[in-house]
């Protein structure tokens, strides 16, 4: 190792860097840095060490520090997959045989440094055909692993077999959108959060082991892979629409949607929430006592809410929806309701009066 | 205890009657036998507490568990690292108990718990035995005394073997003995269509137990893996397999790789990691579905990780030797002793 390489580390490492986490003990050892910079390896350095993650600020990327079970030191350089700046749009519509049909457009902003290679959520339940795919994009839905929910997720594959083997995934690139990202569903549309990640530019590899999940610096490392990806909000399937139709267990299933989901996500006040259940329990009661009316009216009411709350709900146009910068997912100051949450459940409420009849 | 005759307990002031006793340079009376017909045994090393039983004594040695963690006709079940701290000693003669001091002594079975070497380099562990203040592979307890048994953290089957300090007495020890140490519920990852398996070695031939959720995970995996490479790649002449690599053992604990009975080879000790083939050689994961890899990984519900570069014994890399270690539960069932 050169003296130029090791005090080029050093200066790196010790100046430039950010330090997050230097609760640590410094322990006298020999081990392998990796340049931040130029990713090259040096081993055999010998030096103090300090077990943690700093955040290396002229690349954006993370310099993990920790002892591997062979008792030597690794400083390594972990690119986070976060490099991205997503924006999603959905669109929803109701089909002839009763059936919503969810579709999907997403960005990725110019300044973002990562193509967007994968997305992944929750939904509730999906019919035959679905997941549906842009070119080069794969969907699957899986059995969630701790819920009755199926894992959704799209990833990018690759439009041919040079594309897949050139290693370089184009996905969506800064700048770029890909359409047609779909499904259909009979359940209703809740509010969900995605999870996007990017694809790194550098490769990255634990030397030895990883940190073991238990030990201190694993937790931080768990800490750090959350930031691994890039949450927003979309419209998907999670309101269940159980065969044959019963509009009251509907309307039950919302009001858990509302008050837990959607206020958890805090993209409605909790105030705005309870006055909405009230009168979604209302309306599920109505038809259980097959007073139909009654229950119209009652929906017509919670409609009248959504609305008050955010004008934008009686907007039947949703290509047009979504400015991209507003659908990162909050109630915001200026409405109680987060614009998708509200369309959502106007949306919701619509189909439920139209099937009273 | 009827067939204790008499007792000595520390120094004498006076003599007894019936006993046959001397005075030491200080004076101090001190028992030199017993009555006639009696047989002399003591409590322990430390304890002057002497006793005086029948002759010829054939004395039965029973040990019990009085924890939860009997069963199965052992002694204890633990996993690796477990303690049972309700193990008594007994000591009887026809259907009385008696009081002697018993020898307790941890041992292992070579060959169980799924390692085919032995002492060889390093001498595997057997395990703590905790009681009478004492603790080690090998202690003595006064008999109906209780001890406390540490199951190491390597798996197999062991047993405690206890025998009369007073060699001079006839004991001989009945009931169970064994103690199971291992992780349960493990199950065997098989051959199939779907993926290779790899890594069994001579003092490791069965590398490939998981639980039967991680197993459902990995088999899903290994199946959704050959089927998209199959979509890019029908020619027959392509068929991309998995080459699944360490799971755990047989009963999980400490997987050692080097035959040392310690680490490194971490989080292989509960059947929920498995390594998975990730450099140059045939049936790798390429380089250019790594990443595609990993999200196929994250859809069965495991976490990929990232890739692993082992060192060798002279601390060097080894990129030959990089694999993917796989949590297939995600966080759950990686802590290990």
């Amino acid at each position: 190792m050169s003296v130029t390489t090791l005090t080029r580390v050093q200066i790196l490492t010790t100046v430039a860097l950010v330090c997050l986490n230097s609760t640590a003990m410094a322990e006298w050892g020999k081990g392998t840095v990796q340049d931040p910079i130029t990713l090259q390896y040096t081993d055999d350095v010998e030096k103090d060490w300090i077990e943690g993650i700093r955040f290396h600020s002229e690349t954006g990327n993370y310099v993990i520090t920790y002892k591997d079970h062979y008792g030597f030191f690794n400083q390594l350089v972990y690119e986070p997959t976060s490099k991205i700046e997503p924006t999603l749009r959905s669109k929803l519509r109701q089909t002839s045989n009763l059936a919503i049909r969810y579709q999907y457009s997403v960005r990725n902003g110019k300044a973002a440094q990562q193509n967007i290679v994968w997305l992944s959520t929750f939904v509730s339940n999906l019919n035959a055909g679905s997941p549906m795919d842009p070119p080069g994009w794969e969907g699957f839905a899986m059995p969630g692993v701790k819920t009755s929910h199926l894992k959704l997720s799209w990833s990018y594959v690759g439009k041919d077999r040079q594309e897949v083997m050139s290693g370089k995934r184009i996905g969506i690139a800064p700048g770029g959108k890909a359409d047609g990202f779909a499904l259909e569903s009979n359940d209703l549309p809740g509010v969900a959060p995605i999870e996007f990640r990017g694809q790194r530019i550098t490769n990255f590899a634990w030397l030895g082991n990883a940190p073991e999940f238990h030990s201190p610096i694993g937790q931080e490392v768990e800490k750090l892979k959350v930031k691994n990806v890039v949450h927003r909000v979309a419209a998907v399937p999670l309101v269940r629409v159980e065969t044959p139709y019963n509009g009251a267990a509907v309307l039950d299933s919302l009001r858990v949607h509302i008050t837990q989901d959607i206020v958890e996500l805090k993209l409605i006040e909790p105030q705005l929430a309870a006055e909405l259940d009230r009168v979604l329990q209302a309306a599920a009661e109505a038809i259980r006592r097959n007073s139909l009316k009654a229950a119209r009216d009652h929906l017509h009411d919670a409609f009248k809410l959504v609305h008050k709350a955010h004008p934008d709900v009686d907007k039947d146009d949703w290509e047009a929806e979504d400015d991209d910068s507003k659908n990162k997912g909050k109630a915001g100051n200026v409405h109680p309701i987060d614009r998708l949450a509200a369309r959502v459940i106007a949306f919701d409420l619509k189909y439920i009066e139209k099937r009273l009849n | 205890m009827r067939h204790v005759l008499g007792r000595f307990v520390g120094r004498l002031e006076e003599p007894r009657p019936g006993y046959s006793q001397s005075q030491d340079e200080e004076g101090v009376w001190f028992q030199a036998g017993c009555p006639q017909g009696g047989r002399l045994t003591w409590l322990g090393p430390d304890v002057k507490d002497y006793y005086c039983i029948d002759a010829p004594a054939n004395l039965t040695l029973v040990l019990s568990n009085e924890g939860g963690s009997g069963g199965g006709g052992h002694l204890a079940e633990l996993e690796p690292t477990g303690e049972e701290d309700h193990l008594r000693a007994r000591a009887f003669c026809d259907a009385e108990e008696v009081s002697t001091a018993i020898r307790l002594e941890a041992k292992v079975e070579d060959g169980s718990g799924g390692h085919s070497h032995g002492d060889e380099p390093v001498r595997r562990p057997r395990g703590t035995l905790v009681g009478n203040d004492r603790i080690g592979e090998t202690i003595t307890v006064p008999a109906g005394s209780q001890f406390s048994y540490r199951a190491p953290a390597v798996s197999g089957d062991h047993t405690i073997e206890a025998t009369c300090v007073d060699t001079s007495l006839s004991c001989k020890q009945e009931g169970p003995d064994q103690v199971w140490v291992g992780m349960k519920n493990l199950v065997p990852l098989a051959a199939f269509s779907e993926y290779e398996l790899i890594g069994d070695t001579d003092s490791h031939p069965d590398n490939h137990y998981l639980t039967g959720e991680a197993l459902n995970r990995v088999v899903v995996l290994a199946a959704l893996y050959r089927g998209q490479l199959k979509q890019l790649f029908p020619e027959p002449e392509f068929d991309f397999k998995l080459h699944l690599n360490d799971a755990s053992l047989e009963r999980g604990g400490i997987f050692d790789i080097s035959n040392t009975w310690t680490r490194p080879h971490a989080e292989h000790c509960m059947g929920t990691a498995i390594d998975i083939r990730a450099n140059d050689a045939p049936g790798a994961i390429p380089n250019w579905y790594r990443e595609k890899f990993e999200e196929l990984a994250r859809v069965v519900g495991a976490d990929p990780g990232e890739l692993e570069i082992p060192r060798d014994s002279s601390g060097r890399r080894t990129p030959d030797l990089r694999h993917y270690h796989v949590r297939l539960m995600g966080q759950e069932g990686i802590q290990c002793p």
